[in-house]
């Protein structure tokens, strides 16, 4: 349940962090996992010259306005045979506008519920699928 | 003593309930035939009930001889959760058996699923210390946490879920003074660190491979 103020762990290698969610793509209150967010970056990796010269993925910064998808949240969820899975944290994976991953790689878990969401790009690049 | 109680006009009326059940079960039957037939027809997949059938198995009502008055809904819970202890999995939940045989908060678990009723070859396991259980008669579960990639998950699984395909205890905890074990969150102790979760991770990978 992510809403305006909430602040997730970035867990891809676009440079961000940690990001502030500003506004729920969904007429809704709060989001769920799989669901698009508006973050703003509140803090980043910083930038040296080095990597800016090269070709990385993207160039973010703090105070950067992005898209992004929450893939884990404090919240349980309900899968339809009554389990719940909860995790410790609340992560998300930036976007660009054509809803593809910024970054070219996925630091950590996600939750299953983005293959049922067809959010299958993350799903294939993120380590472990619980 | 349980066909002393058939002469019961309770055991009449719950044995003339489980006839008229009985009969609305096998005209349920017949249009759930004529609809799996249906299904035959247009996308040919084989050997699937549009919705899963209770089996009747109890032709007495399971009541206890000490009852004297049997309570239906009570009668009712205990044959639901009859029917869907299979492999008695119940044993583990039971509140006063013995330390060693049932599950407590603190132990270490490994649950196997099945992905789906269709498919019962695929299967996915999930190891953890058992840190809750809630005992509900058939609505029973037990919340698993563990450590994945140096995030915390837990999942809470429903003990009696048709999904759920086995339920194992690897290792038993000593005796916590606690029934709910929600502090392991804040202070994970012992239970979490890398030697732990690594011969958490062995044993569940023997008893994986076991059977």
């Amino acid at each position: 349940m992510i809403q305006l103020k909430s602040r997730l762990n970035v867990i891809d290698n676009s440079g961000a962090l940690v990001a502030e969610c500003i506004k729920v793509l969904r007429n809704a209150r709060a989001a769920n996992i799989g669901d698009e967010i508006v973050v703003a970056v509140k803090k980043a990796r910083p930038i040296s010259e080095k990597t800016s010269s090269s070709l990385s993925a993207a160039k973010i910064r703090k105070g950067d306005v992005r898209r992004a998808v929450i893939v884990r949240t404090r919240k349980e969820i309900r899968r339809p045979d009554g389990r719940y899975v909860r995790f410790d944290d609340n992560a998300c994976v930036l976007l660009n506008n054509q809803q593809q991953p910024l970054g070219s790689r996925i630091l950590g878990l996600v939750a299953a519920e983005l293959r049922f969401k067809n959010w299958v790009k993350i799903v294939s690049l993120a380590p472990r699928v619980v | 003593p349980r066909n002393m109680l058939c002469g019961n006009t309770l055991g009449q009326r719950l044995t003339s309930l489980g006839a008229a059940f009985q009969h609305r079960l096998t005209a349920a039957r017949a249009i759930a035939g004529t609809a799996s037939r249906q299904i035959h027809q247009s996308t040919f997949v084989r050997d699937v009930q549009p919705y899963i059938l209770p089996k009747i198995q109890f032709d007495q009502p399971l009541v206890k001889p000490e009852e004297k008055r049997p309570n239906v809904m009570k009668i009712i819970e205990r044959e639901s959760l009859a029917r869907a202890d299979v492999d008695g999995r119940s044993k583990l939940f039971v509140r006063r058996a013995h330390f060693k045989n049932r599950l407590c908060a603190g132990d270490v678990v490994f649950v196997e699923t099945f992905n789906s009723m269709s498919d019962t070859s695929a299967t996915s396991s999930f190891t953890g210390v058992c840190i809750a259980i809630y005992r509900r008669g058939v609505d029973t579960s037990f919340i698993l946490r563990n450590m994945v990639l140096n995030v915390g998950v837990e999942v809470r699984f429903m003990a009696y879920s048709p999904l759920m395909k086995r339920i194992e205890i690897i290792q038993k905890a000593k005796k916590s003074k606690r029934a709910k074990l929600f502090y392991l969150r804040e202070n994970p102790g012992r239970t979490f660190q890398l030697k732990a979760l690594k011969k958490m991770a062995k044993s569940a990978a023997s008893t994986a491979t076991k059977k």
